[in-house]
C-alpha cells in the first residue's frame, strides 16, 4: 500500500477544500493552506495500478482537472557502463494495451518512447523489459539510467560523483526496486585481477545498500573482441563471487555464452533482444514473478 | 445586516441547467457581505446614471463610457469600457442622510471594485490609472489604483496624512478584483488589509486619523477632471462601512465571483506533482 504525495494550485484562495482521486478511487480532502492558493496531500494506501491523478473542489464537483499515467509499480535504477545505457543502433519500443513504462530523465518523468527526446532510453534494452514486465506483472514500470560509458568499478566507489548518482536517484525516486548494474568492460579490457574486481564490486553493493537500502542486480559480460576470453572470463569469476557471497547482490543475465557482432556493444535490434530477454528473465527470476 | 460566512447557498456553479436561477453578484455583496453600496456598472443600455443598487439616493453620474461593452465577469453580464483619457464615474451624493457622504464610515470599512485592462499595454504604459477613490483631499483618502510602476496595483487608505499602501503585482488580462479594508479600532491603532483575487497581502498598522468629509475626486475610474483614467473595463465597484471585512470573507467574496463565471478558464487548477507518467515504487 502506497501513499501518492500531491503538491497544486488553483484559483479559490479561502475556504475552498481540493480533494483528490487516483485511478477512479474515493475522493479525499487534501490539505489547503489558508489565503493561499495552493494545495497538497496525500493519498493514502494506495494498489499497485495505473490511473488518471484528478482533483476538484469539494462544493464544485463539477469542474475536475487531471493528470494521466500516474502509476503504481516497480521502478529499477539502471548503472554501470554504456550497454546499460542508449546503445542500439535503433530505436526499441515496449507495447501493452492500456499500461505506460516511463523513465525519469532529469529530474522528469517522460514515456519510454522515442518520441521522448533525450535521455528517452528508446535505444536500449529497456523497453523491451518493459513490454515483458508490463504483460507479466500488470502494473506499471519505471527506469532512471544513471550510467557512465567506458567506466571502471574503481570510479563508481564512494565517494564520488558516479556514486552520488545511484544516491541522488534514489532521493529522487523514493524507493526502487533495485539497481540494475551491467559493467565490467572496461576492467576486462584493462586486465584487472579478479581479486580486485570482486573487491571493489563487492565494496560497491555493500555501500549502495547502506545508504539506499537497494540490492544490486549484476549482469557477467559478454563475449567480444573488446577483451579476451580470458579477461572475460577474470571479470565474470569476480562476479560470480560477489553473486555469491554478497547478500545484497543479485544474479543478474549470464552474457558469458553470447557473442557480440560490434567490439562491445550491444548494438543490432538482435543483440538488443538478447539483452533484453536475459534481463527479464533474471528480474523475474530474482522477484519469483 | 447579516453576513454568512463560508459559500454562498443557491448559487449553482459549473453545469448549472440554464432553467436556473442564480443570486446576482450585486445582491451577494449586499446580502451576504453587508456592501452599504454596490454600482454594478453592468448591462447600462443607454444614459448617463451609474444605478446604485441600494439606494437610488447614491447613483452616479458618468462620462464618456462604452456601455455594456464587453462582457463582465461572468456570464451574460455586460461592462463598460472606460477609455483611458475621459471617462469618469462621479459617485459623490449627498442628501444629509442617505448620501455616500452621508453614510461613509472612515472608522471601519471596505471598498472594492472587479477590473479588466484593455489590453496587456496597460500595465506596462508607465500611466497612473484610477479605479476607484473615496476622497476628501491629499491627506484623506481611500483608492485603489494603478500606479506608474509596471505591472502594479496599489491599494491605499490614507487618513491623516499617514499614507498605508500595498502594491501587488499583476500582468493579468482578465478580470480581477481588489478590495481594501481599514479598521481604526483593530490591532496597533488601526489596521489595513489588501487584498488582490481574494488573496491577503500584508496587513498594515499605525493608521492616521481621518479628517474631513468626502467630496470632490470620489470617483470611479478617474482621479479628478480627466486625470489618472482607467483603460480598461470594470464592474461591481462596492462599499461597505462599519465592518472591515476578514480575509475569510474577501476570500469568499471572490469565490462567490468565480462560481458565477461562465467558463472553466477563470477556475484554474493545477497539479504540480506528481506529473504525468510518474511511477512511484509499490
Amino acid at each position: 500500500m502506497i501513499d501518492i504525495a500531491i503538491t497544486g494550485s488553483h484559483a479559490r484562495p479561502f475556504l475552498a477544500n481540493v480533494e483528490a482521486s487516483w485511478n477512479g478511487g474515493a475522493w479525499s480532502t487534501l490539505t489547503t493552506a489558508p489565503l493561499a492558493i495552493s494545495f497538497s496531500g496525500t493519498l493514502a494506501d494506495q494498489v499497485a495500478g495505473q490511473g488518471a491523478l484528478s482533483v476538484r473542489w469539494y462544493d464544485y464537483p463539477a469542474y475536475v482537472y487531471s493528470t494521466q499515467y500516474i502509476g503504481i509499480g516497480d521502478i529499477f535504477i539502471i548503472a554501470g557502463q554504456s550497454n546499460a545505457g542508449e546503445i542500439a543502433d535503433n530505436n526499441q519500443a515496449y507495447s501493452h494495451a492500456t499500461l505506460k513504462a516511463s523513465v525519469n530523465y532529469a529530474g522528469t518523468w517522460r514515456e519510454l518512447t522515442a518520441g521522448g527526446g533525450a535521455g528517452s532510453m528508446a535505444k536500449s534494452c529497456w523497453p523491451l523489459v518493459a513490454t515483458a514486465y508490463l504483460a507479466n506483472q500488470s502494473v506499471p514500470i519505471g527506469f532512471l539510467a544513471c550510467g557512465e560509458g567506458s567506466t571502471s568499478i574503481t570510479q563508481w566507489q564512494k565517494p564520488g560523483s558516479l556514486y552520488n548518482r545511484i544516491t541522488a536517484a534514489k532521493t529522487l525516486l523514493g524507493n526502487a526496486k533495485c539497481l540494475l548494474w551491467q559493467q565490467g568492460e572496461t576492467d576486462a579490457g584493462n586486465g584487472m585481477s579478479q581479486v580486485d574486481y570482486q573487491t571493489y564490486l563487492g565494496a560497491l553493493v555493500d555501500t549502495v545498500f547502506a545508504d539506499t537500502g537497494l540490492k544490486m542486480m549484476i549482469s557477467k559480460l559478454q563475449t567480444c573482441s573488446a577483451y579476451t576470453a580470458g579477461q572475460r572470463d577474470t571479470i565474470n569469476a569476480g562476479i560470480d563471487y560477489v553473486w555469491d557471497n554478497n547478500a545484497n547482490a543479485l544474479a543478474g543475465p549470464d552474457f558469458s555464452d553470447y557473442t557480440l557482432t560490434s567490439a562491445v556493444h550491444f548494438q543490432t535490434d538482435a543483440e538488443q533482444a538478447v539483452q533484453g530477454s536475459r534481463w527479464w528473465a533474471a528480474i523475474k527470476a530474482a522477484y519469483s514473478w | 445586516m447579516s453576513r454568512t460566512l463560508g459559500l454562498v447557498l443557491g448559487v449553482p456553479g459549473l453545469g448549472r441547467s440554464s432553467a436556473v436561477s442564480y443570486t446576482p453578484y450585486e445582491d451577494i455583496l449586499v446580502d451576504t457581505y453587508g456592501a452599504a453600496e454596490v454600482w454594478p456598472l453592468i448591462d447600462i443600455a443607454s444614459g448617463t446614471v451609474i444605478t446604485a443598487k441600494v439606494a437610488a439616493a447614491r447613483n452616479g453620474t458618468l462620462t464618456n463610457w462604452a456601455l455594456a461593452n464587453a462582457a463582465g465577469p461572468y456570464a451574460g453580464k455586460l461592462a463598460p469600457l472606460l477609455n483611458g483619457t475621459t471617462s469618469k464615474g462621479d459617485i459623490l451624493t449627498s442628501n444629509g442622510s442617505t448620501g455616500l457622504v452621508d453614510i461613509f464610515n472612515a472608522t471601519a470599512g471596505w471598498m472594492s471594485i472587479c477590473f479588466k485592462v484593455s489590453a496587456a499595454g496597460v500595465w506596462t504604459d508607465s500611466a497612473t490609472r484610477y479605479l476607484m477613490q473615496l476622497n476628501v483631499d491629499a491627506n484623506n483618502s481611500v483608492k485603489i489604483y494603478r500606479d506608474g510602476g509596471n505591472n502594479r496595483i496599489t491599494l491605499a487608505y490614507k487618513a491623516g496624512g499617514t499614507n498605508s499602501t500595498q502594491n501587488y503585482v499583476v500582468s493579468s488580462t482578465g478580470w480581477c478584483q481588489a478590495v481594501v479594508t481599514w479598521d481604526k479600532n483593530a490591532g496597533a491603532d488601526g489596521e489595513n488589509k489588501a487584498y488582490l483575487n481574494g488573496v491577503a497581502g500584508l496587513t498594515r498598522t499605525g493608521l492616521g486619523t481621518w479628517a474631513g468629509a468626502l467630496t470632490t475626486g470620489t470617483l470611479i475610474g478617474n482621479y479628478a477632471n480627466n486625470t489618472y483614467v482607467w483603460d480598461g473595463w470594470l464592474a461591481y465597484a462596492a462599499v461597505g462601512f462599519g465592518h472591515a471585512l476578514t480575509p475569510e470573507e474577501v476570500g469568499n467574496m471572490y469565490n462567490a465571483l468565480l462560481e458565477l463565471a461562465p467558463s472553466p478558464l477563470q477556475l484554474t487548477m493545477a497539479i504540480t506533482s506528481p506529473i504525468a507518467y510518474k511511477v512511484v515504487q509499490r
